[in-house]
């Protein structure tokens, strides 16, 4: 079947695989000896779903393996079976196998089925694993004929079902025989109504089901339609008589029990759709502010008084427009959990995850190219930070150690910490690595914030055994540098012997921003509102050209003029402002001609030609219709503090 | 969202269709291809490659076009159905849908 390229399967990729991301935090919360029946409920329901809707897509393997599965949890839920350790592994197993298996589906790459791990699962179940050889499992239970005579009723396709998921579906139960697409009640020309079903389908069925079974599938339509299943010759079975009855296959038939659920609360809405309206909201905020400005100019009381009304509607549209696109980290952050109960177990160790600030939101395109750079964090830490039990004795520390990550808003950015009590960086053991290895000479002192971003330098590890999780030096850098395309920064903190805390600094969204307009020249520039501070005179005698730092309240604040940065002609004028701009901890200022007020700017990206200019990160069209451009402040701050101290190693760069 | 397209001369009428052609978008879609029945070309071509994704609604929509066409005498043919008609015709057994030149 060619449907690859189908939507319907791509959303059933999506569903089944947040599905299996239930299935495992079930399972581990079973783990953790929480018994409750509606955990397992969830458990089995998620297994149902994913076999249910990879048989309506004729994922064979999916539906056969999921099979398995669902036997064992149905004995769990029915409390036939007792979640023993070896069960919960074989479960966890079985989870990884589905997602190798959709993955494979997906990508149509070839299908390792794991029969092993299948018979396993039946095993627990108590079942008698089916022969592995395929000779014999087919030979086994007797196939039935059935014919089928489905005449839609006329509301069917409004009520939200497809016939043509039906046949796909019994497709994917057996061999269908014939079928007859009857369309002989399908009014021509002007009489057609296109909402309504006018089918009547006959097919016959080979398959293994029961009658009941395959009556079962039309569930949903049964009340509207006339279905009629009758079963032809039953086929002699074969010579051996069957010892284990033929599974009893549920069908979860075109579900809309599952989606109905969901449907009252949510709209599954495609990206595309998505970022087409924001793209059109940040239109209409870029018009709006041109309208403003030609209002203004008009002096008409009126006119400026609806303008500003308009304004401000726009303004509650990007706002929501952007939350559309805002989902919470929590679930991120949730698979971790068995990232780090696996990983701990690898190692020997004992970690606990503790999650905080899951509720925290950001934008989707943001939390999906987060989900890598947080991994490795998080097996760096249990494999780097936290100790083994024995080490963590040793050091009069409990033994389980404590892995968190937090996540929370801090002044117009996320941040996201990742937070172990393990042994913390090894000061030593790096800067001697680094003078191994090149990146510093053996007589430089460091701070702890420059030894700390050593780690960061590609093909840099400390660790002393290679393991299979960390210590590769693969990993850090790579963290390093998706966090630099997402325009956001990394901190190390760490104290020997106590623990490391890595925080990543992000920009909430990467469309629309709240920007401070400056002007230098017959130049504009864009300052993300969020990092401004403060605005101040420059006053001329509080200056040293020389370090270029200002006192502000007694804080020496190293500046730049945005003149001399970006080369501008012309004289400076007799009076300059600056703007005081943080980020994270550094504050710079930024000494401009003139302060011009907030603007709403929507980021577009730069052209090829500035590129390659630092302190720019996009540009953005005024309501005058004039370009400004956007600046990039970490970059700025990087750059100021890097020539204000200029003794510093530039091991970074 | 589907779009209907038309181009005609030489005796034929082609019908361009594109995008999804679902339950969401029948009503719409064939009051726009209803125009084709109209027609005086004796000679209907259905122009189904941009066809992205399609449901049994969309199916039973095409199916009347074709059916209504050929009714008022007009020859009907399709050109280059995408994977998506296909896959859709072919599980519902309609081979007269494939790939005609």
């Amino acid at each position: 079947m060619s449907l690859d390229t189908s939507a319907a399967l791509q959303t059933f990729f999506e569903e089944a695989r947040e599905l299996l991301v239930t299935l495992e935090e079930g399972l581990l919360s079973l783990e953790h000896g929480e018994n409750a029946e509606e955990t397992i409920n969830s458990i089995f329901r998620a297994a149902h779903t994913i076999k249910g809707s990879a048989g309506l897509f004729g994922l064979e393997p999916v539906v056969r393996f999921a099979h398995a599965a669902e036997t064992l949890l149905d004995q769990v839920r029915a409390r036939q079976v007792h979640v023993t350790a070896p069960v919960l592994q074989s479960l966890l197993a079985a989870k990884d196998h589905l997602t190798v298996l959709l993955n494979a589906c997906e990508h149509g790459e070839p299908i390792q089925h794991d029969q092993a791990l299948a018979d396993e699962l039946l095993a627990h179940a108590g079942q008698r694993p089916v022969t592995s050889t395929p000779a014999a499992s087919t030979a086994a239970p007797a196939r039935r004929r059935f014919s089928v005579h489905a005449a839609f009723g006329p509301e069917v396709l409004k009520d939200g079902m497809d016939p043509l998921s039906f046949v796909r579906f019994l497709e994917s139960r057996g061999h269908i025989e014939q079928l007859k697409t009857d369309f002989s009640s399908l009014p021509l020309g002007d009489h057609f109504e296109p909402e309504r079903c006018y089918l009547t389908l006959e097919l016959v069925l080979e398959t293994l089901l029961e009658r009941r079974a395959v009556e079962e599938v039309f569930d949903f339509v049964k009340d509207t339609s006339d279905i009629r299943v009758t079963e032809l010759e039953r086929e002699a079975a074969p010579s051996e008589p069957r010892t284990t009855p033929p599974p009893t296959p549920r069908p979860s038939a075109p579900t809309k029990a599952s989606t109905d659920r969901a449907d009252h609360h949510t709209i599954k809405v495609r990206a595309d759709k998505l970022d087409l309206l924001v793209n059109l909201v940040g239109e209409l905020v870029i018009a709006g502010a041109t309208s403003s400005v030609l209002g203004a100019r008009t002096r008409d009381v009126s006119v400026v008084e609806s303008l500003s009304a308009l304004n401000q509607l726009i303004a509650g549209i990007r706002d929501s427009a952007l939350g559309l696109r805002m989902v919470q980290i929590g679930d991120t952050f949730s698979r971790f959990r068995r990232v780090a109960r696996d990983t701990a177990q690898q190692l020997g160790k004992r970690v606990e995850l503790d999650i905080v600030g899951g509720e925290t939101e950001l934008d989707k395109a943001m939390v999906e190219r987060l989900a890598d750079p947080l991994l490795h964090l998080v097996r760096n830490a249990l494999g780097h930070g936290i100790e083994t039990p024995a080490e963590r004795r040793a050091a009069g520390k409990d033994e389980v150690g404590h892995l968190a990550l937090e996540a929370f808003h801090e002044s117009g950015s996320i941040v996201i910490e990742v937070r172990d009590d393990g042994a913390g960086l090894n000061r030593a053991r790096i800067f001697k690595k680094a003078v191994a290895q090149g990146l510093v000479s053996a007589d430089e002192q460091l701070t702890d914030e420059e030894l700390a971003q050593l780690i960061f330098v590609p093909g840099f590890s400390s660790a002393e055994k290679v393991t299979d999780l960390s210590g590769r030096g693969v990993g850090m850098d790579v963290v390093r540098r998706s966090i630099d395309e997402l325009r956001g920064t990394i901190d190390v903190q760490s104290t020997e012997g106590q623990g490391t805390t890595i925080r990543l600094r992000l920009p909430l969204t990467l469309a629309i921003i709240d920007g401070f307009l400056v002007g230098v020249g017959r130049a504009s520039y864009v300052v993300p509102m969020g990092l401004v501070r403060e605005c101040v005179d420059l006053a001329p005698v509080l200056e040293s050209e020389w370090s270029h730092r200002l006192d502000l309240r007694g804080d020496a604040v190293p500046f730049i003029r945005l003149r001399d940065l970006f080369r501008l002609p012309g004289d400076r004028p007799a009076r300059e402002s600056v703007v005081v701009v943080e980020f994270g901890e550094a504050s710079v200022g930024l000494v401009v001609d003139r302060l011009l007020g907030a603007s709403q700017t929507v980021i577009k990206p730069l052209g090829p030609l500035f590129r390659k200019t630092k302190g720019l990160e996009g540009s953005t069209i005024l309501g005058s219709g004039e370009v400004a451009l956007i600046l990039d402040v970490p970059q700025i701050i990087k750059l100021v503090a890097g020539k204000s101290r200029s003794s510093a190693p530039s091991a970074a760069a | 969202m589907a779009t209907v397209r038309y181009e005609e001369g030489g005796g034929r009428l082609t019908v361009h269709l594109e995008g999804v052609l679902d339950i969401y978008a029948v009503k719409e879609t064939s009051a726009a291809l209803s125009r084709a029945l109209t027609s005086t070309q004796p000679r209907l071509e259905l122009a189904l490659g941009k066809v992205e994704e399609i449901d049994f609604a969309g199916v039973q929509v095409l199916h009347w076009l074709k059916a209504s066409a050929q009714h008022n005498g007009q020859e009907v043919s399709v050109r280059a159905p995408s994977a998506a008609v296909r896959a859709a015709m072919g599980t519902l057994r309609l081979a007269e849908w494939g790939d005609e030149p």
